[in-house]
């Protein structure tokens, strides 16, 4: 089959860090082929470079056989690149017509908008995608699932040739990944080239036709999926086995640390448990169930309408983060960019800020203790990182994440509440932040964890609470054995 | 591969190359061409004596960019400053003209100038609204309340004890300047060296982690607001005290300046990136600026035109250089 893409040799650098080294990256007209490796592995970086948001230092890219230079975004469009990144680019207050033809409005010219041609353009790129939707919908009304079919759209009537999705999947729901997958296959069918981003491994071998591993900004393996079993697939990913854990299941949890009495908000009603010291409590349920929120409500950082809270046997009034980690909590969010990291600091001052006032001396900072501390995390939790100062907008997202746990290992937290800790992170870092997490409760630490994804669940949590509607409707102590009645109460309530 | 780029790293942090060197202190060399300029352009530009007016003219401005740097650092803006100088000003002269101590006037006029910049503080992040419309509207009240203290009369005959704070010290050295340059420095060391410095980078950086982080980010906010009402307040007394008389007028005007030293200074308008040093630099500059124009003597009009040209093309320059590696 021909090639419709080649990248030879490509290189690029970073200040500090060699991004990409001598990859090639090759596709065949009608392909999906996927693109796969580690945080930090160079992924984002080749499709940034095919998109023309970077320009590469070496190499060449042949479209069709002919050398072409990509230097700006507008060139990628022009060649017939279309790519939708991972937080999708569509203008809210638009409708998804609207977004679809954002730029020139079928109107190249200026002047009055031809609403009707426009809706009634937009409608037939939705049915050639099998979905009847009214395009003149607002797109902040629209789910997530139609805001990447709305991307998708945009894409085709951009009149481009090859489609890049970068983690399409990671917002959306069961039955949406499932309609994303028949569009794709469809649009495979009408001689599209995909190239699919993807961390989880089912949806590569559900979607795709070959794949492309990259690890460490180096080429490691290009083959059809049905060559390569998922075991292989890891090791070339990580570089090295991982071993499936069964969670051991620990029976001597003493006196209870959390205890969480009647909480009730907007969002959640009348939620009561208790988590113990050493325990890993995992939170299951649909997106919507009230997972984050109570969360963020035992927090502090969302108030409660009523209900108590008891730690360590005595009863706390917890109104806000400040006063939640005072009392040893920390709370690893949901969305690592917005509300975990700080970009612009560096990964040192991040790590820090809730312990600045115990690094201090008369509230001036102790900055060689902080440096031997933080020397300490970088090993201890793997980070990889070239320096302490590096601002944290330079680091991958498992490295991200794992310098929002050290602020709490840092600060010494007796409970930890992650909110879905593993999302957008490799699978190696994936196994890292849990045996970190193990570590913990083996410390004594107590740990509740809101997650969508069943297998880490399993794996790591002692206990199980299933949330629905804002409620709290059933429990399990043994997770491993009722996986399917775990997921089945989760959707049916 | 991970060793290699340690390696590298060290080396450039312990042999920086001219362009790194050049890109770090790009506002510096902006500095250093603007000094070449005017030493070009005229004779007295150096001297000892232009240097001093030069210091003592900045002073005010640079004392109240001290207070905008911390409030603009956490994504805020003040733009009651000037009008604060105004009234904090006809106090203390109001107070001491009428035989008050002029220490127990000065320590009240700071009270009411930190008061008035809680007051900011509380508006914007208590009631959420947006930092520009309340200070904005701190400001259109504040120069009224400077004009009722006395009609809109200025207020003379103050007592040289309190005067002597607006003349020089060690034969010919501004005192103002003294008072700006100590100010500055403790800025900087409170931004960089205290557990205070740093949450206000946090916070600026972005309010939601720092919030869960435990920082209570209004309480940090509002600190901003007080230390620029606070510093507001200093400059109404030594501005007064300088010009030996208390004016309602003064100072109109004065916020856009000092923004727009604070912005020339590299400090991010969105809040969390930014130093007292660039700021102190962006003052001088913008004083640079005035000075050459009179020692040539240019009026004013032309002063106003090319203050913003000027400004511009700095920034313009800034970016370029910071962007380019």
């Amino acid at each position: 089959m021909s090639n419709i893409l080649e990248m030879k040799q490509v290189s690029k650098s970073f200040p500090g860090v060699k991004a990409l080294q001598k990859v090639d990256f090759s596709l065949e007209k009608g392909e999906v082929h996927c693109l796969i490796g580690a945080n930090g592995a160079g992924k984002s970086t080749l499709m940034k470079i095919l998109a023309g948001v970077y320009t590469k230092d070496e190499g060449e890219i042949l479209l069709e056989g002919k050398s072409v230079a990509i230097k700006t975004p507008s060139d990628s469009k022009e060649l017939g690149i279309s790519t939708i990144y991972q937080e999708l680019s569509l203008v809210e207050e638009l409708t998804l017509a609207e977004n679809i033809y954002l730029g020139n409005y079928l109107n190249p010219n200026g002047g009055f908008i031809k609403w009707k041609q426009l809706n009634e353009e937009a409608k037939k790129i939705f049915s050639l995608l099998g979905l009847s939707i009214a395009p003149s919908l607002q797109t902040s009304s629209a789910s997530m699932g139609l805001k990447q079919m709305t991307e998708i759209a945009k894409a085709i009537a951009s009149d481009c040739k090859i489609i890049v999705m970068d983690e399409p999947s990671t917002a959306l729901s069961g039955d949406e990944v499932e309609k994303l997958y028949e569009v794709i296959r469809l649009l495979k069918g009408k001689g599209y080239t995909i190239v699919y981003i993807s961390h989880k491994l089912e949806e590569l071998y559900a979607v795709g036709d070959r794949v492309t591993v990259l690890r460490n900004g180096e080429w490691v393996i290009t083959d059809r999926l049905e060559n390569i079993s998922q075991p292989e697939l890891i090791q070339h990913i990580t570089g090295r086995k991982i071993e499936k854990k069964e969670k051991v299941h620990h029976t001597t949890h003493r006196e209870e640390f959390l205890d969480v009495k009647n909480f009730s908000n907007k969002k959640i009603h009348d939620v009561s448990f208790s988590v113990k010291k050493g325990e890993i409590v995992g939170l299951y349920g649909l997106v919507g169930s009230g997972r984050t929120e109570l969360l963020r409500a035992i927090f502090g950082a969302d108030p409660i309408d009523s209900g108590e809270i008891y730690i360590d046997g005595s009863k706390k009034n917890i109104s806000s983060p400040q006063k939640a980690v005072d009392h040893g909590m920390g709370l690893v969010p949901e969305n690592r960019k917005t509300e975990g990291a700080i970009l612009d600091l560096s990964i040192s001052e991040n790590a820090f800020l809730p312990s600045l006032r115990a690094y201090s001396n008369r509230s001036f900072v102790k900055r060689k203790q902080m440096k031997a501390v933080m020397q300490e995390m970088i090993e201890k939790l793997n980070i990889k990182t070239s320096s302490k100062e590096v601002p944290m907008r330079n680091l991958s997202g498992g490295n991200q994440q794992k310098v929002i746990i050290s602020k709490w290992l840092i600060h010494q937290s007796r409970l930890l509440l992650f909110d879905e800790p593993t999302q957008g992170i490799d699978i190696g870092a994936k196994d890292e932040i849990y045996t970190i997490m193990k570590e913990l409760s083996e410390d004594g630490k107590s740990i509740l964890m809101a997650t969508s994804e069943i297998e880490e669940l399993l794996a790591v949590c002692d206990r199980v609470l299933i949330m629905f509607n804002g409620r709290l409707i059933k429990e399990f102590s043994t997770p491993a054995n009722y996986k399917s009645e775990i997921m089945n109460i989760a959707v049916s309530g | 591969m991970t060793v290699n780029i340690e390696r590298n790293e060290e080396r450039e942090a312990r042999f920086p190359s001219f362009k790194v060197i050049l890109k770090k202190y790009n506002l510096f060399f902006i500095f250093l061409g603007f000094i070449i300029i005017g030493s070009l352009l005229s004779d007295q530009f150096l001297s000892v004596q232009n240097i001093l007016n030069l210091l003592q003219q900045s002073s005010f401005v640079g004392i109240i960019s001290i207070g905008m740097t911390f409030v603009i650092l956490v994504a805020g803006i003040d733009l009651s400053v000037g009008a604060v100088l105004a009234l904090t000003g006809m106090l203390a002269t109001l107070m001491i003209s009428s035989g008050m101590n002029p220490a127990a006037a000065i320590a009240i006029t700071l009270v009411v100038g930190a008061a008035l910049g809680f007051v900011n503080g509380f508006i914007s992040t208590k009631f959420k609204v947006p930092a520009f419309i309340a200070t904005l509207a701190m400001m259109v009240s504040a120069r009224g309340l400077a004009f009722l203290t006395t009609d809109g009369n200025p207020i003379y005959d103050l007592p040289p004890s309190f005067t002597a704070l607006g003349g020089n010290v060690f034969g010919k050295i501004p005192l103002t300047a003294i008072i700006w340059i100590v100010l500055t420095i403790v800025a900087v060391i409170v931004l960089k060296y205290t557990t205070f410095g740093r949450k206000i980078y946090a916070v600026g950086g972005n309010a939601e982690s720092a919030r869960l982080s435990g920082i209570p980010v209004e309480k940090y906010v509002t600190w901003c607001f007080i230390i620029s009402g606070t510093l507001a307040a200093v400059a109404g007394i030594l501005m007064s005290a300088w010009l030996t008389v208390g004016q309602p007028t003064a100072g109109t005007g004065l916020e856009l300046d000092v923004i727009a030293a604070v912005v020339l200074g590299g400090t991010s308008l969105f809040g969390g990136k930014g130093s007292i040093g660039g700021t102190f630099i962006g003052v001088l500059i913008m004083s640079m600026i005035v000075n050459i124009f009179n020692l040539l003597g240019l009026s004013s009009y032309y002063q106003s035109v090319f203050m913003g040209v000027i400004i511009v093309l700095a920034l313009i320059m800034n970016q370029y250089i910071s962007n380019k590696k």
